[in-house]
């Protein structure tokens, strides 16, 4: 009587709503929720149960441990709380459960994202990477710590994204295939064999266009040849093993290869390789930003480092806009400063618009030397890398340098500093810009922390300043 | 609470009813008048209009029709919600600004109540608005990730037809996903 009752208001309640909203709809929204969201539908009422609704979205499985195992632990009905054991027990059953239903749902997986906080036996992560393959995945997304992950192939899968601390990958030889990957991320990787499988998956991913590395421990003697045809964005992120200093074994030296003649985009942040090669000058490159230093322990000798260097920016020389860390300009500034051969076959930019670059005002000149090889720039963005001493002489800015960089004569039309703090050294930066940039248009001027001296003195004083540009044209502070 | 998020929408929805004429487009536009379920006449630009597809499609199938498109399955409220959006949309069609439109969009959802989102989904979906049906999709599935079931229920408007013994059972088949969701 009463359950009679009751299925009457839930039919009048659901035809409020859900009687209007089509399956897709409902699909759609179910779909967009991480997987165990999903499921706890299944406890609305009678109708959602029955009709399995959450199984439909099971084109999208998005299954992450991590609340249960570090969130809120709801305590058993007994009143103790769950052992991680058991919560990892749960999850396992959970997701062996969802892969079980989703073989009667027709749809191609579009999404699987796994997220493990706790460690699992690498067999079992590996069964539920295959079953998303066999269920004709397109995006992968994996967060794990510790775990074997055996490379596979895919026929389907478009998008893969790999990230944990400790990953140990194997390829099945020969095997490999990736027909449709266009976009690759493996982040935190660090291990012996990881750059043959990564040579190996870019060899077997003829439409790949997007590829990011990110290492934190590179071992000196691992080299790694990323090799593409297709490739259009790279990002790589090389940073030196800890323990490098202890390594006996002075002989190797790391050694990355580029050969990725359609590359538009380079994000390239590398302290652990000693050598760089670029195969093919990249005419399509059109942004690149650029942290480069050597290795805490060189193998070769700094002129040699200094070679690949200068060798490195001759290949990209055609690149539009480029980006240039605290890091990178260290590295020049040695090279400049010894004033190594090699410094004088550094490259003209010809089609350079935009630079930005980020040093302390010790790096002044070696700027300067690099703006007398920016031949059409029209904008330069420089940002002072804080927790410098600029009152040390040695470290003071422009004192009647007599080379005039073209561009300064011709187009350099916007120029800004960022973080400034209102010292001499970067005042007399500034007015050294106003003085003779005879094309200047705009000069922003930002400053973040409060300005050293009395910032209306400075102000005055860079309002002041004799302008070399023809242009009427204003200074900006801004904070 | 309510009174003061329902007074901004009250007055777009007399900016509709009466709009201004165009300050940027010099010509007249053609104005559409809409008719919802609960007899609201509301005219709105055609350009505002034809981002409503099944409204597309009855003018492509008579397109001299001067008459009032009736829109049967469609209320008032939620309906000139949709249309105050639209109107947005429209702008950013011209002017494209990602980080404006988001900036726009979010303000959009969150002054909106549960309700009113949960409203608007059937609309969106009747009149076929796919970027608005997006936005929707998401922004209840943000509001509900998390939640307890009794809390969606109540979202929804679901009414618990279980017995207790039942939803007890149906909680242990699936325990894993009542982990770390927020208490009833």
């Amino acid at each position: 009587m009463t359950e009679v009752n009751r299925r009457k208001r839930c039919k009048i309640a659901n035809e409020d709503i859900f009687g209007r909203l089509p399956d897709e709809v409902l699909h759609c929204i179910l779909s967009l929720l991480p997987t165990k969201y999903a499921a706890c539908t299944s406890v609305l009422s009678r109708r959602w149960r029955d009709e399995h609704r959450w199984t439909s979205a099971l084109t999208n499985l998005d299954l992450d441990d991590t609340v249960m195992l570090y969130g809120k632990n709801k305590p058993r009905r007994d009143g103790k709380l769950r052992t991680p054991a058991e919560c990892k027990a749960m999850f396992k059953k959970f997701v062996d459960r969802c892969f079980k239903l989703r073989r009667s749902v027709p749809h191609p997986m579009q999404k699987f994202r796994l997220r493990l906080s706790g460690s699992y036996h690498s067999s079992r992560v590996n069964e539920w990477i295959v079953s998303a393959v066999r269920a004709r995945v397109e995006e992968m997304i994996i967060l794990a710590e510790d775990t074997e992950i055996r490379v596979f192939s895919c026929e389907t899968l478009v998008v893969f994204k790999v990230s944990c601390h400790q990953i140990y990958f194997h390829v099945y030889p020969s095997t490999v295939s990736f027909p449709r990957l266009k976009i690759l991320h493996l982040d935190c990787l660090s291990s012996v064999d990881d750059n043959a499988c990564i040579e190996k998956v870019l060899s077997a991913s003829p439409v790949l266009e997007e590829l990011k590395i990110e290492m934190e421990e590179c071992e000196p003697r691992e080299s790694l040849n990323v090799s593409s045809r297709s490739l259009k964005r790279l990002t790589i992120h090389f940073q030196p093993a800890y323990d490098y200093l202890d390594d006996d074994d002075l002989l190797a030296y790391r050694i990355l290869t580029l050969d990725t003649p359609s590359l538009e985009l380079l994000k390239l942040a590398d302290s652990a390789s000693e050598e760089l090669n670029i195969l093919h000058k990249t005419f399509s490159l059109v942004e690149a930003t650029v942290s480069l230093g050597h290795p805490p322990v060189l193998t070769k000798n700094f002129n040699d480092y200094a070679e690949t260097l200068v060798g490195f920016f001759r290949m990209i020389s055609d690149v539009r806009i480029l980006a240039l860390s605290d890091l990178t300009m260290e590295s020049l500034k040695d090279v400049h400063e010894l004033d190594l051969p090699c410094f004088a076959k550094f490259p003209t930019f010809w089609y350079l618009t935009r630079l930005e670059v980020e040093a302390g005002v010790d790096k002044w000149l070696t700027l300067l030397h690099i703006l007398e090889h920016c031949a059409s720039l029209e904008a330069l963005i420089f940002k002072k890398e804080y927790n410098q001493d600029s009152t040390d002489p040695q470290r003071r800015g422009p004192h009647g340098n007599a080379v005039l960089s073209h561009c300064l004569s011709s187009c350099l039309e916007m120029i800004e500093f960022k973080n400034f703090e209102g010292q001499l050294a970067e005042i007399e930066i500034v007015e050294y810009f106003l003085r003779n940039s005879r094309v200047l248009k705009k000069m922003t001027v930002r400053y973040e922390r409060e300005i050293d001296n009395s910032k209306e003195d400075v102000i005055r004083r860079l309002l002041t300043c004799p302008k070399g540009s023809a242009y009427a044209y204003h200074i900006q502070f801004l904070p | 609470m309510s009174s003061s998020t329902d007074s901004p929408t009250l007055t777009t929805e007399t900016t509709q009813l009466s709009p201004q004429p165009d300050t940027e487009t010099a010509k007249p536009t053609k104005k559409i008048t809409l008719k919802s379920s609960d007899n609201q006449i509301f005219e709105v630009e055609e350009s505002v209009a034809m981002e409503f597809a099944t409204v597309k499609s009855f003018f492509e199938d008579s397109p001299s029709s001067t008459d009032i498109v009736p829109l049967p399955n469609v209320t008032a409220k939620p309906l000139s919600q949709v249309i105050e959006f639209c109107k947005e949309q429209i702008k950013f069609k011209a002017n494209p600004d990602e980080a404006q439109k988001k900036k726009y969009n979010a303000e959009f959802l969150t002054e909106k109540s549960d309700k009113d989102l949960v409203d608007m989904i059937p609309v969106a979906n009747y009149l076929e608005i796919k970027d608005l049906l997006d936005v929707l999709n998401q922004a209840v599935a943000d509001r509900i990730e998390n939640k307890s079931v009794e809390y969606v229920r109540n979202f929804f408007g679901i009414d618990n037809d279980f017995t207790a013994e039942e939803e007890a059972a149906l909680r242990r088949e699936h325990a894993w996903a009542y982990e770390g969701v927020d208490e009833d």
